[in-house]
């Protein structure tokens, strides 16, 4: 029987925050001796991982749960003090054997930047007394998020020149839209001859 | 590792203590055929229910609730007894107690207690580091069988299964869960008296009603505490 660990590291400016999707222990890389702490993800957040290995996804939101609250006041008082927009994420692959031991190097599957991070305190009633439930969510977004353009606008040509710069950037600027302006207004008339 | 709270072993007593392993596996349901294909993520966690804890005495009670009052809901940390009495390897094959031990004239300590031993001497041959799956161990004193036996290293419980290697008295062993914190080589293991590093299943795990017969048993849900060891191997 063989496992496979999904790894999840993020490259905050203070430094990284390694997790992989288990309930007991923690996961120690036996090359690099990155340690990363065990963290369960939500059904949701193993469908869009799955989407982003296929490369259909340009937006990543993963939520963990199981956080107790006091940890995630300190996450949302870090997202408070630090910047955390623009840092790396990656997620990865790890094959294990069936003692779960890794049997090659981490296979990476998504790399992307951060855009948010949420983190939500929900309260529930039960007969034992109200229970919180705090979900951390974060939202990554990678080169992909240019392709996604609202139904029905009209590409600019200032929009373009900034895609394009992103996409490929030692390639001259796109000028594919550079008259987009004279044909937004523009009256095609039936040739009368 | 110095605060850590034990279970008081020997005062709050419990009629059955079930310490399960709880693997995460994942499966898809059960298929028209009947069966049921399900994969392993991760080797799992330890839960422990100690059932029907005998509260008879004042002492049993206040010290009940004294632990309630350290552990204050689900976060507090305690090390809860697994017993493995039944399964451990000791050298006669049959249970034996703690030994005792007096100074060498013959007196105990002023307040009449011994120095106390474990029956069972077993050690750790060579580091077994984080996430392992297989450990090493030298017996000094022990049976001279390591498969299926529960043992602890700084609170953090586990038990074996197949035996890979034997050379002298160094047994090789596959180990569940995997290994939470580094074993250093030649730690004492604990076989006798394993314990396990748990919060409360829940917040209000160790409520306890007052009756007109002063006597209740008390049954007290645990669950591993795998957030301590991934601080401890982060820090």
């Amino acid at each position: 029987m063989l496992a496979t660990h999904i790894l999840v590291t993020v490259a905050l400016e203070s430094g990284t925050l390694r997790f992989w999707d288990g309930v007991g222990g923690p996961y120690v890389d036996p090359d690099t001796g990155d340690v990363y702490r065990a963290s369960q993800f939500t059904e949701d957040a193993l469908q869009s991982i799955e989407a982003a290995i296929n490369g259909e996804a340009f937006t990543l939101a993963l939520s963990l749960v199981s956080v107790p609250t006091g940890a995630a006041d300190e996450i949302w008082e870090y997202d408070e003090t630090n910047p955390v927009s623009g840092s790396v994420i990656q997620i990865s692959l790890q094959n294990c054997d069936q003692y779960n031991q890794p049997t090659e190097d981490p296979e990476v599957v998504f790399t992307g930047t951060l855009d948010n991070m949420t983190v939500t305190d929900q309260t529930s009633e039960s007969e034992e007394g109200d229970s919180q439930r705090s979900t951390i969510t974060i939202e990554a977004t990678n080169v992909f998020t240019l392709r996604n353009i609202t139904n029905r606008a009209v590409l600019s040509d200032v929009d373009q020149r900034a895609r394009s710069a992103i996409l490929n950037p030692s390639a001259s600027a796109d000028r594919f839209c550079e008259r987009v302006s004279q044909l937004l207004s523009k009256t095609i008339r039936w040739p009368n001859w | 590792m110095a605060n850590i709270l034990v279970w008081p072993h020997r005062l709050l007593l419990p009629r059955e203590c079930e310490a399960r392993l709880v693997p995460f596996t994942r499966s898809g349901g059960r298929t028209l055929g009947g069966t049921r294909p399900s994969y392993r993520t991760d080797m799992g966690h330890w839960r422990i229910d100690l059932k029907d804890v005998e509260l008879d005495t004042i002492a049993h009670r206040r010290t009940w609730d004294a632990i309630d009052t350290i552990l204050g809901g689900s976060s507090g940390q305690i090390a809860v007894p697994a017993w493995a009495l039944d399964t451990a390897p000791y050298a006669s094959g049959a249970e034996e107690s703690d030994i005792l031990v007096s100074h060498s004239d013959g007196t105990p300590f002023s307040d009449g207690s011994l120095y106390e031993q474990s029956p069972i001497s077993i050690v750790s041959s060579g580091t077994t580091v984080i996430g392992a799956t297989e450990i090493s161990m030298t017996i000094i004193n022990g049976f001279a069988d390591l498969s299926g036996v529960r043992f602890s290293y700084n609170h953090a419980l586990y038990k074996t299964g197949q035996v890979t290697s034997i050379s002298g008295d160094t047994w090789t062993v596959r180990v569940s869960p995997s290994i939470r914190a580094q074993i250093p080589t030649g730690s004492d293991l604990e076989f006798h008296r394993p314990t396990c590093l748990c919060n409360l299943l829940e917040d209000t795990g160790m409520r306890r009603a007052a009756n007109s017969q002063r006597f209740e048993r008390r049954t007290v849900s645990f669950v591993e505490d795998t957030k301590y060891w991934s601080d401890m191997a982060a820090s």
